[in-house]
């Protein structure tokens, strides 16, 4: 059953054109932006902007439009077209399509993670052992952020709403993190003396640890399993406050 | 085993749409919902399938309030879930889900499925969504299925078809049916019950025969003229 629910999720996905290829330009844009500057750049200043800059937002631009967004668009759309009353009477338990879903959403992301990895492994030269960190991690951070699409699903009342708010939440997700790694690191002082204030926001454990894994940084602010096991405590939080908003709409 | 609605009220901004309905419906009969747009018959079919919370009242169902929405399958007058799915994928996941063993070729055929089961669904018309709606339906395999205009988008043919099926599935499979319709001219025979409301009140749930015996001086012929005759309305017009 989860099978199908997974294979339908990525049917739809896939199917839906112009979801797809907006989802997924922004993350191969600066793959192609990297190309460019290939031709135009070299030596150290390159390898910082691609690792430091391009390579960090392409992942977090792939995890944040195509998984998570994606999936918060799609279950507004669902929950707008009742879909949830339809599926609800079939009997099936909310855990397994939770599960199901999932395994749609981890499947096409690592998908499309590799195939931009391995764009990027044409660039720069990232050893084996990194990308499957990178990998691992970017899993981590969808595990954190996959059940925060159903409580926001939950809480827009259709697909265009859910499209809207998602503009400003993605800002406070992505920027509170590389803009403030980047403004501390301009202004002299150690970004990971602040992380602390950002230990909320899921993308501070995936960019902390690409820096790591690009060679940018010698250390994580915390040891990488304690990320994981972070990550996978904010996943079990935001699931039962998941379970929670569909139990009370 | 019964459903038993006892003073069902909903209101929405102040306004009640339905106001103390109280009706006995009962297994292996099929009740014809009538009323004018805003009479109530959509909100107490949600209240019924769970959809809606009412306000006040009750919802028993064999003798339990508990989970009685679990027994009901709702046809909304759409399906719109799923756009980029084939007819025929939606068909394949909801068999998974319900994992139901319910043979219903038959409905298949009647609903014209086979002809356009292979379109998207985002392509589909509002007759073909409405199709893939009944089909689902029953696919739920639920002992208590409510139908939204289920024969507006249907040539004669096969409306005296899905009627025929309709009678079938109450008669073999002890269902009970409750349609909500404005078009009953030629389809007299499927309704066992007929329940009227207006403005939020029940103001008639009887057998046709007995509407008739109550109603001598009907004016028009058949459930129109019986309509008439308790609300002072035509029937017809788009459904509420």
């Amino acid at each position: 059953m989860m099978k199908q629910i997974a294979r339908i999720y990525m049917l739809e996905s896939i199917r839906n054109t112009g979801m797809s290829i907006g989802n997924l330009s922004p993350a191969f844009i600066f793959l192609i932006m990297s190309v460019i500057c290939k031709n135009m750049m070299s030596g150290e200043a390159f390898d910082y902007l691609v690792k430091g800059q391009f390579l960090p937002v392409s992942i977090l631009m792939l995890i944040f439009s195509f998984a998570f967004s994606s999936a918060t668009i799609y279950l507004a759309d669902m929950k707008a077209n009742k879909t949830f009353q339809w599926i609800q009477r079939t009997g099936v338990k909310p855990h397994t399509y939770y599960m199901g879903m999932g395994i749609g959403v981890f499947t096409l992301l690592n998908v499309f993670l590799v195939l931009l990895l391995i764009g990027y492994s044409f660039i720069i030269d990232i050893s084996l052992s990194s990308y499957f960190m990178i990998i691992l991690i970017s899993n981590f951070v969808l595990l954190a952020l996959y059940p925060l699409s159903f409580i926001l699903a939950g809480l827009f009342k259709n697909e265009k709403v859910a499209q809207s708010m998602l503009v400003p939440i993605m800002i406070l997700f992505m920027f509170s993190v590389t803009m403030t790694t980047m403004f501390l690191t301009i202004g002299g002082k150690n970004p990971h003396d602040y992380y602390i204030f950002l230990s909320w926001n899921p993308m501070l454990y995936l960019n902390d640890s690409l820096q790591k894994y690009l060679n940018l940084i010698n250390d994580t602010w915390l040891p990488q399993y304690q990320y994981c096991i972070i990550l996978a405590v904010i996943s079990f939080g935001l699931a039962s406050i998941a379970k929670k908003v569909y139990i009370s709409k | 085993m019964e459903l038993i609605v006892k003073d069902l009220v909903k209101k929405y901004n102040g306004v009640n749409v339905l106001d103390g309905v109280s009706a006995i419906f009962e297994m292996g009969y099929c009740y014809l919902l009538l009323g004018q747009n805003g009479a109530g018959k959509s909100t107490l079919s949600k209240c019924i399938a769970g959809d809606v919370k009412p306000d006040a009242g009750t919802i028993v169902f064999n003798e339990t309030s508990q989970h009685v929405q679990e027994q009901v399958a709702l046809q909304y007058q759409f399906f719109s879930s799923y756009q980029h799915l084939k007819i025929r994928e939606v068909i394949a996941l909801f068999t998974t889900l319900t994992n139901t063993k319910v043979d219903l070729g038959e409905l298949y055929e009647i609903l014209g499925l086979p002809t356009y089961d292979h379109i998207l669904l985002k392509n589909a018309s509002g007759g073909q969504r409405k199709a893939v709606s009944i089909y689902l339906s029953f696919l739920l395999n639920k002992p208590i299925i409510i139908l939204d205009e289920p024969f507006a988008d249907l040539d004669l043919t096969k409306k005296k078809q899905l009627m025929f099926y309709l009678q079938d599935e109450i008669r073999r499979r002890n269902k009970m049916i409750i349609i909500i319709s404005h078009e009953v001219a030629g389809l007299e025979e499927l309704f066992d019950y007929v329940v009227i409301l207006k403005d939020g009140k029940l103001i008639e749930n009887n057998t046709q025969d007995e509407l008739y015996r109550k109603y001598t001086e009907a004016k028009l012929p058949g459930i129109e003229g019986l309509y008439y005759e308790v609300t002072g309305q035509i029937l017809g017009g788009r459904a509420g």
